[in-house]
């Protein structure tokens, strides 16, 4: 189940929400369990099997680590964590390389439990001894299927604070929360699935020209940000409804300046949780910096793998580790001095040829897009189609481009707060016309087009 | 007195924004709420008139479909094609993109006009290699016998001032010149492109359909006439307007349900326009080739015919002694209104569902002439047509050996 779907959001949500107002706290989590666990069954129940084994091992294996360190075997304990981690990668290797379907969120999860076991070995977090507990933090649904990816150390301080009395949600939980939910289904609902609609209109065209496959890059690349950033958002408002604050995933990512600053702002949860468990105990930057690139590069190249197992993805991995190389250890001096809007425009240039990587099912046909780019087709650089998707999408450019900096919200949280009274009014009735349109939309991605060609 | 202002703007702020996120949360949660209550009690549709298909039903849970996941999909489909109220919500979505400047919808171009527009389809170079190669064969091996091919175009060729701005579409006037090129001299081509152009000011296409009107295969028609050998000026038409509420396929696929079209058809004067309609498929006979009770369907354009039949065989009042044989698509379906007074026999024979043997038609039914009316998007993909005309020949062959 995906949260942007008709089932999700008139049956499993209300569902969900009803219950969760009418259990007394105490019973709360045992509730959004059991719920997780049902969100994650639907489509495929015998992808939960994979779950459950994943779940019980890796709950033993904390519980061992934990017994280790107490019994003042850190040795042991260390091994126990390798061997823990190598069966949990193995495991997602072993889906990601075979022709077994993979288990949905299983790159996430897994990336969860072995946040576990590492966060106990370090002793910032003990073994969870409530099943519960654990259970939630694994396959708690707002955040099992795309995260974001959350330390367990952060999700454990919550669940204290949650038993002790201190919610630390606040009262304002379900407007917040639920404000976040619907700016995330806007953005994925009403622009990226349009987005996507207008990327497929050009992947359609057996030949293009060169302008064609430029704007075909550039409609993919915002619908990948406001599919992923949308997701983001509808999984963090979902986690505040119901009790838990996550950090955000996406920070504006398109205003970076620098592939650095990008990796900072893209898909944050990851690319801390590569800091955090794979660079620094490599050394991270406490070392030569000859050892610092390796590591980095070492980073890069599972970055690249853990989003697919084709070549094409470890190259994309591979594009953005000498970015980023070079930046650190070649540009550092020179960046300084180019003008901000350069380095933006730079950079968003780079980070979307990266894209091509991503959406191109292979590395050839990568490649092969490249060329189209440069007019490889034969169609020259601009033709009628060029003219009339541009026209067919401007509107659309236009609104995405603007929304992927902050001044609509700024305008918007300035403005309509500030002034209150008939401007709130106005964006109340907004929020909830836009939420009537996302329903249309979802209603008419199930609109088949082709039963009716009657001859 | 600064700093208590903007203190007490801060608070302002956060309090405007509380009320307005409990706001939106209120309303959006209530909606989820009703929608939620709603679906439970609302009864299921079985037909979309709208969408032109069936919708589908709430599935059986059994293990296997729940093993393999096949209940959870069929459950989604059912649960979105039962959704309340949902033509107006296809019918929003469809103002909300057209809003944002999309003009195409699902291959279907909403022009000016209100004129929805198909885009013509790439052709098929193996199928009309194949086709060509069966249709000469076939003219070759019935040598004695008139053989004509007309290929109407779609719309979006005729009247390309009616398309959206730049939309791009294939050049279908070339590749139906490309096809007729290869065909042998003792095919016919008449053209029927230049009669529709010259009335390309009337409505010879409807709004909302793939078809062309009876307008439009009129003017082909008496184009037509000299190379078909009928002298046209010899017989009055009289125009019937027989529905005013069309909604064809077009508007179906495109979800663009603005417009209705209007239905005419045509009745020679005269005695020798009697005829009867032999249905054998659905062993029925007819004094009329128009089924009012399909003007009652979502698609009346099969009022002409009832719709497509592998085998339609029509005796009429003309005593000529000529007999035609049509191999056609729907376009024909609307354009035999006027030929009634000039063919004593016109046997319909629709490639798609015809299984038996061409040659034996021709020979029972004493054939002198042979038309191929097809619309050009057909022809241009068509496997069909040439399984039939390959087998006619084999079996005249054979029968010729004998």
């Amino acid at each position: 189940m995906t949260f942007g779907s008709l089932l999700f959001l008139f049956i499993f949500f209300p569902l969900t929400l009803l219950l969760y107002n009418l259990v007394s706290e105490k019973d709360r989590l045992v509730l959004l369990s059991v719920m997780s666990i049902l969100f994650y069954a639907w489509g495929s129940p015998s992808q939960l099997l994979v779950l459950a084994l994943s779940m019980a091992f890796n709950y033993t294996a904390g519980i061992e680590i934990d017994r280790y360190l107490d019994k003042g075997r850190p040795g042991v304990a260390r091994i126990a964590l390798f061997a823990a981690v190598l069966a949990d990668v193995a495991v997602l290797a072993a889906f990601k390389y075979t022709t077994l379907t993979m288990p949905i969120g299983i790159s996430f999860y897994t990336f969860s439990v072995i946040s576990y076991l590492a966060d106990i070995y370090k002793e910032e977090a003990p073994a969870e001894t409530s099943i519960v507990n654990y259970i939630l933090y694994v396959s708690f649904f707002p955040k099992i299927t795309s995260g974001p990816i959350v330390r367990y150390v952060d999700f454990k301080i919550q669940l204290e604070e949650r038993a002790s009395g201190k919610s630390g949600a606040g009262k304002s939980a379900l407007g917040e929360g639920m404000n976040l939910f619907l700016i995330g289904l806007f953005k994925k609902v009403l622009i990226a699935d349009t987005l996507g609609a207008a990327f497929g209109d050009v992947t359609g065209l057996s030949r293009m020209a060169a302008g064609t496959a430029w704007l075909g890059m550039i409609f993919y690349s915002l619908q990948l940000y406001f599919d992923f950033s949308g997701y983001s958002d509808m999984a963090i408002g979902l986690a505040r409804i119901f009790g838990f604050r996550f950090d955000k995933n996406f920070d504006y990512p398109y205003l970076s300046t620098s592939i650095s600053e990008f990796w900072r702002r893209w898909h944050i949860s990851l690319g801390s949780w590569f800091k955090n468990y794979v660079y620094i105990p490599l050394g991270g930057n406490r070392c030569t910096p000859l050892r610092q690139a390796g590591n980095l590069m070492a980073v890069w190249i599972l970055t690249g793998i853990w989003h697919g197992s084709t070549w094409n993805y470890l190259v994309w991995g591979l594009y953005h580790g000498f970015f980023v190389l070079l930046e650190k250890f070649a540009l550092k001096n020179i960046l300084e001095r180019i003008p901000v809007g350069v380095r933006v425009a730079l950079t968003d240039l780079i980070a979307m040829l990266g894209w091509v990587f991503f959406f191109s099912p292979s590395l050839s046909s990568a490649f092969q897009y490249f060329g189209k780019m440069f007019g490889s087709d034969g169609y020259g650089f601009w033709d009628q189609t060029t003219s009339f998707f541009l026209k067919e999408r401007i509107l659309l450019l236009i609104v995405s481009v603007l929304l992927c900096g902050p001044f609509v919200k700024n305008f918007h949280d300035t403005y309509i707060y500030r002034k209150g009274g008939a401007a709130k009014t106005i964006s109340v009735v907004l929020y909830a016309a836009l939420f009537l349109v996302c329903i249309a939309g979802l209603v008419s991605a199930t609109y088949t087009s082709f039963l009716y060609v009657q001859f | 007195m600064e700093k208590t202002t903007s203190r007490r703007s801060v608070k302002r702020i956060a309090r405007n924004r509380r009320e307005h996120h409990k706001k939106v949360a209120q309303i959006v949660i209530g909606i989820m709420a009703a929608v939620f209550v709603l679906n439970l009690f609302l009864p299921s549709r079985g037909f979309s008139a709208n969408e032109n298909r069936s919708l589908a039903q709430r599935p059986k849970i059994t293990l296997s479909g729940i093993r393999d996941g096949s209940f959870f999909t069929d459950f989604a489909d059912y649960y979105a094609d039962q959704f309340l109220l949902r033509d107006l919500w296809m019918s929003i979505k469809f103002h909300a993109d057209y809003l944002m400047n999309q003009r195409e919808f699902s291959g279907v171009y909403v022009g000016s006009d209100g004129y929805l527009l198909a885009s013509p389809e790439k052709p098929d170079k193996e199928a009309t290699s194949k086709t060509i190669a069966a249709m000469n064969a076939f003219a070759k091996e019935f040598s004695d016998q008139d053989i004509s091919l007309i290929m109407v175009p779609d719309a979006a060729a005729i009247l390309p001032d009616k398309l959206p701005g730049n939309a791009p579409v294939r050049d279908q006037l070339s590749d139906i010149r490309s096809f007729t090129m290869d065909l042998s001299d003792s095919v016919r081509v008449i053209d029927a492109s230049q009669a529709l152009k010259t009335h390309a000011t009337e409505r010879i296409y409807y709004r909302t359909d793939h078809h062309w009107t009876s307008e439009g295969a009129f003017a082909v028609f008496r184009s037509a006439a000299t190379s078909l050998k009928v002298d046209a000026d010899d017989v009055k038409y009289k125009a019937h307007i027989v529905s005013e509420t069309f909604q064809g396929t077009l508007a179906s696929k495109s979800g663009d349900h603005h417009r209705h079209d209007q239905i005419t058809v045509y009745e020679p004067q005269g005695t020798d326009s009697l005829y009867v309609v032999n249905y054998p498929d659905l062993q029925k006979r007819s004094r009329s080739m128009f089924v009012a009770d399909q003007l009652d369907e979502k698609d009346q354009y099969t009022v002409f015919f009832g719709g497509n039949h592998p085998m339609v065989e029509i005796r009429t009042t003309a005593d000529n002694g000529r007999s035609l044989l049509i191999f056609k698509d729907s376009y024909a379906n609307s354009f035999v209104q006027f030929l009634t007074p000039f063919y004593q026999t016109i046997i319909m024979v629709d490639p798609r569902y015809y299984y038996d043997d061409v040659s034996l038609v021709v020979r029972e039914y004493g054939i002198t002439d042979i038309l191929f009316l097809y619309s050009a998007d057909t022809l241009l993909v068509d496997t069909s047509l040439a399984d039939v005309l390959n087998a006619g020949v084999e079996a005249r062959e054979a029968n010729a050996e004998l």
